[in-house]
């Protein structure tokens, strides 16, 4: 057995090395970017690269790679393409999860502007405004009136929206500093590619503008959190996530709260229920909830953060029992699956 | 049997309307672009929706609904997922054909300015250029030393492309007036009016850069479209002074004229992409054999001829007259929504 890792130090791969050494399972660091890139995972048996949307030229390639690595080589790959075709996409993410009937909060998509003004004349707000890409909360704006809505769709038909602003990045980032989630120096990078305008950086310089559409969805009053469910398989972790100061949003806030005891076995529940009609090795949901307590879903990506996986006291398993253990570290479920997978292959 | 049909006035389905009229096949009329389109479809046994590279909307959602269609509600789609992944886009179809080993013209993508440079020092020249998306040999061009490369790496990851360039379309116009292909009117018109509403909005293509090789000696290439098990073919002559035939409109349709080879080519290539309909450009390589440029689902109605007549997988020609590709196409999609 042979597992060809796409490394990128600061992602999921760093644990995955750590996993294959400290197993004696042989693997093999492999360029996704190269040209030979087919060539390289020829001889392997799986295929992992944790890809993101921040970095630009994942966004360029990476599910069209890994469509043709899984269905065309026949190599299992992390993550397949049912796990991340709709991954930073919430215009794919809204067809699916309206088709599997899955507790969606009701999202609108118009793609002429006429069409966009005459809703919103009839509509009520506060709505929320998304674009289709974007995690962390970025690219989410609460919209409380026709007015501003206006100004939003006469945005989107014309000149299109940036997806990043580097002014919000650094104000993102000294909140991360603020919080010890990274260091000055990586605070101070990025305000110098602000004031000297250099060319853009690696990760965020070439993401084309937004153009064409918008997307709304309703806006669920009276929730001071949202919660994050993270299915691997056959298990689960959680986390509650209180929303920003004086904002609505909870998503990159930083203000988790891990405790197993404040997450409601519901949520649990629904989100290995929804992963049972999408099959994907894994998926995050975040979920809201609504006047009667019910369960609302707002987007899903195939991955979470890594930064703070140590703060979990344990996870569920799909008959809902709670098992404690240290550092449930979800990237050796992850690696642990596609194993089993090469197995039984 | 019942067909949910996404209508767009001179595309395929003003076609597969009319079959489905003439054949008493029940179909509906759906909205693709609309916020209920999955509750449209759910009556249906098919979708149908001959998307367009050039239309910003199909663009932004047309794949994506498609899967959905297809794999969560188990609807048959036309075109379907494996056939229309990697439409207009030449970085998948790269991967693909490495991936089966196609014999294609050679591309190599650069996700990397410094990459792209270094590269370009050490290869020969010319080469071709091209995004990612465009047909009928829109955002293609050939670069002749390392001067000109280097500039379209340093314009890829800095400005970028747009897709729709105003300039480019003014220049082809010009080249189909010369050829009295267009009235004057037509090309003045191309000069004043701005790109219409469906091509404004596309996006800019920015962070990559895809050069292919060269294959000299071709003053022609060869357009196959196949379906199922039928082919149409066409020998598309070159723009005037240019290397590049697709979209020059002067396409020959004599059977004569197109080798075997060509056919028995397509037909392989096209049993191991498992694709409902699939147009093949190819050239000839140094030893004479058939080598692929690029692929699409669908093509133009200039790239076959109604009366020319058609090969089956058997590689025999069939004289035909009043050929309709949509035909074929509606004709394979009510076969597997009836076997289902």
């Amino acid at each position: 057995m042979k597992i060809a890792i796409h490394q990128r130090q600061g992602s999921y791969s760093d644990l995955w090395i750590d996993y294959c050494q400290k197993h004696n399972i042989q693997y093999k660091i492999v360029d996704a970017y190269a040209n030979d890139i087919l060539e390289q995972v020829a001889d392997c048996d799986a295929f992992m690269w944790h890809f993101h949307h921040h970095i630009y030229k994942d966004c360029l390639f990476a599910k069209q790679l890994i469509y043709v690595i899984e269905k065309q080589m026949d190599i299992i790959t992390y993550p397949d393409f049912d796990t991340c075709w709709h991954f930073d996409d919430k215009i794919g993410q809204k067809y699916l999860l309206e088709a599997i009937n899955a507790p969606l909060i009701t999202t609108y998509i118009f793609y002429t502007r006429q069409e966009a003004l005459d809703w919103i004349q009839h509509t009520t707000f506060p709505k929320v405004f998304k674009l289709s890409c974007g995690a962390s909360a970025s690219n989410v704006q609460l919209v409380k009136s026709c007015k501003q809505a206006k100004r939003i769709i006469n945005k989107a038909f014309s000149r299109g929206i940036k997806t990043f602003i580097y002014l919000g990045l650094i104000k993102e980032r000294y909140s991360k500093y603020k919080l010890g989630l990274v260091s000055f120096r990586a605070l101070l990078g990025l305000i110098k590619i602000w004031i000297l305008r250099i060319k853009p950086d690696e990760y965020h310089g070439f993401h084309p503008k937004e153009i064409g559409y918008v997307y709304f969805q309703d806006f669920i009053p009276n929730n001071n959190y949202d919660i994050r469910v993270l299915v691997i398989g056959n298990r689960a972790i959680a986390k509650k996530r209180l929303n920003r100061k004086n904002d609505f949003r909870a998503s990159g806030s930083f203000n988790n709260i891990f405790d197993e005891n404040q997450i409601d076995l519901k949520y649990i529940k629904t989100a290995f229920e929804i992963n049972k009609k999408l099959k994907m090795q894994s998926v995050a949901f975040d979920f809201l909830q609504n006047s009667n307590g019910e369960p609302l879903l707002t987007e899903i990506s195939y991955c979470s953060g890594i930064k703070n996986y140590k703060n979990y006291s344990g996870y569920w398993t799909a008959d809902l029992q709670w098992h404690k253990c240290k550092i449930p570290d979800f990237c050796n479920f992850i690696i642990e699956d596609v194993i089993a997978q090469i197995k039984d292959k | 049997m019942k067909i949910a049909i996404h209508h767009r006035p001179g595309s395929y389905s003003d076609l597969w309307i009319e079959y489905c009229q003439k054949h008493n096949i029940q179909y509906k009329i759906v909205d693709a672009y609309a916020n209920n389109i999955l509750e449209q479809v759910a009556d249906c046994d098919a979708f149908m929706w001959h998307f367009h590279h050039n239309i910003y909307k199909d663009y932004l959602f047309a794949k994506q609904l498609i899967y959905v269609i297809e794999k969560q509600l188990g609807k048959i789609c036309y075109p379907n997922h494996d056939t229309c992944w990697h439409f207009d886009d030449k970085v998948g179809q790269k991967y693909l054909f490495d991936s089966l080993h196609i014999h294609a013209a050679p591309s190599y993508i650069f996700y990397k300015r410094s990459e792209a440079f270094d590269w370009i020092n050490q290869t020969s020249f010319p080469i071709v250029f091209k995004l990612r998306s465009g047909a009928a040999s829109k955002n293609v061009l050939l670069v002749e030393n390392g001067t000109k490369a280097n500039k379209l790496v340093t314009k890829s990851f800095d400005l970028g492309f747009q897709r729709n360039s105003h300039w480019n379309r003014v220049a082809k116009r010009w080249e189909q007036y010369k050829r009295g292909n267009c009235t004057l009117k037509w090309f003045l018109k191309g000069i004043i009016t701005p790109y219409s509403y469906k091509e404004r909005f596309s996006k800019e293509e920015i962070g990559y850069v895809y050069f292919q090789d060269f294959i000299p000696n071709n003053n022609y290439d060869i357009r196959i479209y196949i379906i199922g098990n039928r082919a149409v073919v066409a020998k598309r002559m070159n723009r005037e002074s240019d290397f590049r035939a697709s979209g020059s409109h002067h396409a020959l349709f004599d059977p004569k004229l197109i080798d075997i080879k060509y056919i028995k080519t397509g037909f392989n290539i096209s049993r191991r992409l498992k694709m409902q309909s699939i147009a093949f450009d190819f050239l000839l390589d140094a030893n004479d054999a058939p080598i692929l440029t690029e692929i699409s689902y669908c093509c133009g109605n200039k790239d076959y001829s109604p009366n020319a007549g058609y090969w089956t997988d058997d590689l025999q020609w069939h004289e035909c007259q009043n050929i309709n590709i949509c035909d074929w196409i509606i004709e394979d999609v009510i076969e597997k929504a009836s076997t289902k």
